[in-house]
């Protein structure tokens, strides 16, 4: 469209408002539009089509912005030529009115590729108002106040391209008052053996009015090594309610989630180590993050030597031996979770899987589970390699030597041994 | 697949007014949604019922805690949301002859009352039929183009398509050739051109005006949660349904209609068999069904249907027209949130535009690139069997005799084509070009699902595997079909072989397939048959070598101490030459400029001064040669001086960008030379330093493949691109061990 000048957007992920529209349902000529948008001028023809470059006909799409009353109080998002209008087209009846009802709608217009997942409630918010005013003053359809509606269409282009929120006052009683929130995915769900980790300083947020759970989750407990179930336990705070508080941290992306440390965890670089090596961001700030106080600064091409040596069945115990990365100043912890935070590491879990016996086994096996060790029944079921570690340790609350040594037990032998019946997968 | 798909419904616009005409399935319903929100699983006893909370046991709370479901909350009246059915107040049946507005087609004249049970004849989603077929027939002025419209949860996709302004079914001379050329998929080879009387044809001795003046064929989908995706892959979500189903789809419905009357004779036929139903009163279910028996175009409505639900390939007949249509197979990941543990292979952004697959399979697929170093793994046995069969097979639903010739070298192919041999074997065995040949072929293989690329597998199985993170199908589901399918005694079963792949890894050495099961010659047929069976689900990742060259502080500093004899060596040669120069020279002193040592390369630029600092505004050639430039006035009174002196500026200018910009600045530590085949100058004299006292041969060998060792190229196309075997690539790296770093 020629001409037209875009607002600066202060949130580039909104798309722009190209155009609003009111229309209504005229008793002589059907649908209309009585009002749009004329900064910038010649968005949208009139019902004749009489404008010259109109960014669509008004008569191709009519019959979704003043449709039938099946259609009316329902969210209608329609398409034409390269612009998407959303609308909720409202009807009222009263005898009032000169046929007894009143149809109108107040349409946003975007280009076609627009995400306008984050204007909904927008046109919800907008329609419902001029609805309550329409009821009560007639504010709509009396002729005298009509004309206000302009000023409103104005306000709102302008201020939501511009400031993405508004407050328009309309009348003593009604006001509209909106503003637009970006629209993030559900986060994924909290797991008690999850590490939650602040990206910004979470701290410095928070105020009186947060939530109990919140505040004493956040403040105090959040430092990068507790995982959910013992912030819980140190905050003496349901579990529940702190997995939830995590979760609406996640959901606001101020925290991650990583996984809780042990020296018997396994890692393993992702693909896009490939090109992440090369960032700047990465390569600088990776040498600082991971090395003791005091220590010299090992270069980039040492430390991805190290980090490229980590793999799935090699415990982060042994590669710091075989490393001998003690030696090097480095902080095991930071360094693995420079690499999580940054993407190009991955933890690996261990998926124990039981295999039964032949039936000529069977005896062995029995009495080999004469340990000193008891494990639990409920473990055996769980060992279908669809439950990893991680899991099975927070669910019977033992760390992985215990559980390994159950694991040991019911496999009768070794882990990894050939008579061991119990084989875990590395993924 | 895709999993919003509610139903597909044929609506048409006659003269009898609009219609809609058929849909599968008989009864669509959407996914349920609540009206209002449910408590929290989790949090509920705390929260909501407090009291209760209180009289109980925690024991009990925490059992209650885990009863209820999603589903349960979705069966509760109080909170399941029912899409509002508008009833038919006796007001509005008053109101609806004055509400008649200018165009009639959205206010529907009444049907008489139907009895309770033909409810269904008359409503679909909550709409009347009749109102729900006027709302998807658009105005003229917009048919023939993409139709989308969204109503609360339900989003309508298609692409209606009319008579022209005589009332005939005509194509449109440009537009509709230029549509159906943009389409590859069935009508590929479908051109105006190619049909029998060119352009202006209608059905054979029919004249007049048809009475059928719109059909839409219109994909019902559920607008799925916002929340559940990122901003944005919604849109992108109904293109795709909309190009791949919907826009083909109709493109070969309107050519039937135009060439044959086919859309308008089925429905005649199943509106006739409505009406015979409704007469008979049937339910609507059985009308449904009944329509397959008489319609070939339900049948095919129903077919689409259920293979875009069990997500396979729909080989459809169109009135004799052969057509295959699909979604690709990972569309729906774009509804949800990006998986971490997928993005570890299969990174959308990385993957999916590699350009070798054309448009159609660049969104959705997943595809690892094609590349002449990747194999072919074929995934329907059957049509590796015998000549005849195969032939058949492979012509698949286009079987003309024209196709003979390519069946045949399809056959050909297929019987070259082993995973042990790369694509570019198969092209050199078969003497055919790789990217017109080859590549076509791998291409309508892997769309018809009928193969998909892998790494190449050594003959020997000595690859080196690892496990995927997530597996597709439960682990005991495919330990039992394993072993099901190899009972030889010395193949371990699938736990035990994923546990050891998994581990594998780890070990230094002997980590390749062969080392940790296979062992033996005798046994590489049946394990070959174990790493096909577990390729082809997916069990296996070839893990590739990659190599990225560091320059360690020792080279850093050997080119140094070269570069500063080469400096002191020209410095000297040129200060008897004019008193002029000297100065400009005396400005470039290294050691003032602090080139030497370079304990702290940030310092020197700050440390500049005034008088070096002037230096810094020869940044390039260009301004030596400007005649602006001070340092211009000079230069035409000694050519030698001048070109020494260019030179050295600009040896000097570059080595400062290196060591500003890259970060390779620091002489005491190591840095990676991220590029090499971009390397910068200074780069570019370590990595020729790195070869001093080399065997001439291994360091010739090293300059030529060095530029492949920028830590992304695999070690299967290191050998493809520089023409080496594997055993060079391992003499030149161990001739190199200091200097590179290697990693799977």
């Amino acid at each position: 469209m020629a001409g037209f000048v875009s607002h600066p957007m202060p949130d580039s992920f909104l798309p722009p408002i190209q155009s609003v529209f009111y229309a209504v349902f005229d008793v002589k000529q059907g649908p209309k539009i009585v009002y749009q948008l004329r900064t910038p001028p010649r968005t949208l023809s009139p019902p004749s089509g009489s404008a010259p470059r109109a960014l669509f006909s008004f008569d191709d799409v009519h019959k979704y912005i003043i449709p039938h009353s099946a259609l009316c109080g329902r969210l209608v998002i329609c398409s034409a030529q390269n612009y998407r209008i959303i609308g909720l087209p409202v009807a009222l009846k009263g005898r009032q009115y000169e046929r007894n009802y009143f149809r109108y709608n107040i349409c946003f217009v975007f280009e076609r590729g627009a995400d306008l997942s984050c204007y909904e409630p927008i046109v919800r918010k907008v329609s419902r108002v001029l609805t309550t005013c329409e009821e009560e003053s007639r504010f709509l359809s009396m002729p005298s106040k009509s004309t206000s509606i302009h000023a409103i269409l104005e306000q709102l282009y302008e201020d939501l391209n511009s400031f993405a929120e508004t407050s328009i006052p309309i009348d003593r009683f009604n006001s509209i008052e909106l503003k637009i929130f970006p629209f993030y995915p559900n986060p994924p769900p909290v797991h008690d053996w999850l590490v939650p980790l602040a990206l910004i300083n979470l701290a410095k947020r928070i105020d009186d009015n947060w939530d109990l759970t919140m505040a004493k989750v956040v403040c105090k407990f959040i430092d990068g090594t507790n995982h959910v179930s013992r912030i819980a336990h140190l905050a003496d705070s349901e579990i529940n309610l702190t997995r939830q508080a995590v979760s609406h941290l996640l959901y606001h992306q101020v925290i991650m989630t990583i996984d809780i440390f042990q020296y018997s965890n396994m890692y393993t670089l992702r693909k896009n180590i490939q090109w992440l090596a090369d960032e700047i961001h990465v390569k600088e700030e990776c040498g600082p993050y991971v090395t003791k106080p005091g220590n010299p600064i090992p270069d980039w091409p040492q430390l991805l030597h190290l980090y490229s040596r980590l793999k799935p069945g090699k415990t982060v115990y042994e590669w710091q031996e075989e490393y001998e990365v003690e030696e090097l100043g480095v902080d095991v912890r930071r360094f693995t979770s420079f690499g999580v935070i940054k993407g190009f590491l991955r933890r690996v879990h261990r998926w124990p899987v039981y295999l039964p016996p032949s039936l000529s086994q069977k005896t062995e096996t029995s009495t080999a589970l004469t340990g000193g060790l008891e494990c639990p029944p409920q473990l055996m079921p769980l060992l279908d390699g669809e439950h990893h570690t991680d899991e099975l340790c927070t669910m019977f609350e033992v760390g992985w030597p215990l559980l390994e040594k159950w694991l040991e037990l019911i496999g009768g032998g070794e882990i990894g041994s050939e008579e061991c019946r119990v084989v875990i997968i590395y993924r | 697949m895709a999993e919003s798909l509610l139903a597909i419904l044929l609506v048409t616009k006659s003269a009898k007014g609009p219609a809609l005409v058929y849909r599968w399935p008989p009864l669509p319903t959407g996914h349920p949604r609540l009206s209002r929100s449910r408590p929290d699983d989790g949090s509920w006893p705390s929260r909501i019922d407090n009291p209760w909370c209180a009289s109980h046991a925690p024991e009990v709370l925490l059992g209650h805690a885990f009863a209820p479901n999603d589903q349960s909350w979705v069966d509760d009246p109080e909170y399941r949301w029912q899409r509002p059915v508008r009833a038919r107040s006796p007001s509005n049946q008053n109101n609806s002859p004055s509400h008649s507005p200018v165009d009639g087609s959205f206010s529907p004249p009444d049907p008489a009352p139907k009895p309770g049970e033909f409810h269904e004849y008359s409503h679909a989603f909550g709409y009347e039929v009749d109102f729900l077929a006027g709302l998807l027939l658009p105005h003229p002025s917009t048919c023939h183009q993409k139709f989308e419209l969204l109503v609360d949860d339900l989003a309508f996709v298609g692409h209606p398509v009319c008579v022209n302004w005589e009332g005939k079914w005509e194509f449109k001379e440009d537009k509709m050739e230029k549509e159906l050329r943009g389409k590859e998929s069935g009508i590929m080879s479908l051109s105006l051109k190619d049909m029998p009387g060119g352009i202006s044809i209608t059905a054979d001795g029919q004249t007049g005006v048809d009475h059928l003046q719109i059909f839409h064929v219109v994909l019902v989908c559920d607008i799925p949660d916002p929340s559940s995706s990122d901003s944005g892959n919604l849109f992108k979500y109904f293109d795709i349904i909309y190009e791949q189903i919907a826009f083909t789809l109709t493109a070969v419905l309107f050519q039937e209609q135009v060439l044959h009357k086919y859309v308008q004779e089925e429905c005649d036929k199943l509106g006739a068999l409505r009406d015979l139903s409704l007469s008979d009163r049937e339910p609507y279910d059985v009308f449904a069904t009944r329509c397959l028996e008489v319609s070939s175009m339900a049948t095919t409505i129903k077919d689409l249907y259920e293979a875009i639900k069990t997500s396979r390939i729909a080989r459809l007949r169109i009135n004799n027209f052969p057509l295959e249509l699909q979604l690709p197979p990972h569309l729906d990941t774009l509804l949800h949130n990006e998986d971490e543990t997928e993005m570890n292979y299969f990174n959308p952004s990385e993957e999916d535009d590699f350009p070798g697959w054309g448009a159609e399979m660049s969104f959705g697929w997943h595809l690892p690139p094609l590349a002449p170093w990747k194999t072919l793994l074929l995934l329907d046995e059957p049509m590796r069997g015998e000549d005849g069969d195969a032939l058949l097979d492979l012509k698949g639903p286009y079987p003309s005799t024209e196709d003979r010739c390519i069946a045949e070298g399809l056959v050909k192919f297929l019987e070259t084509v082993t995973v042990t041999l790369s694509l570019a074997d198969v092209a050199n065995l078969l003497d055919w070009d790789l990217e017109g040949q080859i590549y076509p072929i791998v291409r309508w293989l892997v769309y018809s699902r009928r193969a998909k690329i892998i790494d190449t597998i050594h003959p020997g199985l000595k690859n080196v595997f690892t496990v995927p993170s997530k597996f597709d199908v439960p682990l005991s589901d495919l330990t039992t079909e394993f072993a099901q399918i190899f009972n030889h005694p010395a193949i371990p079963p699938l736990p035990r072989i994923l546990s050891l792949v998994s581990y594998s890894i780890s070990k230094q050495t002997e980590n390749h397939f062969y080392a940790c099961f296979v062992k033996s010659k005798e046994m590489i047929p049946p394990f070959h048959d174990v790493v096909i069976w577990m390729l082809k689900r997916d069990l296996l990742i070839t893990l590739h070598l990659r190599i990225r060259v560091v320059a360690t502080p020792d080279l850093k500093l050997r080119v140094q101490m070269q570069k500063e004899r080469a400096l002191a060596r020209k410095k000297s040669h040129s200060r008897g030459r004019r008193r002029s120069l000297r100065v400009l020279k005396d400005d470039l002193d290294p050691q003032e400029l602090g080139l030497r040592g370079f304990s702290n390369p940030g310092v020197p630029w700050l440390s500049l001064s005034p008088k070096s600092s002037s230096a810094q505004r020869l940044p390039s050639m260009d301004s030596a040669c400007s005649e602006m430039s001070e340092l211009a006035v000079e230069d035409e009174e000694d050519e030698y001086a001048y070109e020494g002196y260019r030179g050295l500026d600009s040896d000097w200018n570059e080595d400062m960008n290196d060591f500003g910009l890259d970060g390779d600045g620091d002489m005491n530590s190591s840095s990676i030379i991220h590029d090499p085949a971009r390397a910068t100058a200074l780069q570019k004299k370590w990595l020729s330093a790195m070869s001093d006292g080399k065997d001439p041969s291994v360091a010739k060998r090293f300059e030529q493949i060095n530029q492949y060792f920028d830590g992304k190229r695999s070690g299967d196309e290191i050998l493809y691109r520089a023409e080496i075997s594997r055993r060079q690539l391992r003499e030149t790296l161990h001739h190199y061990e200091e200097y590179v770093s290697c990693y799977l």
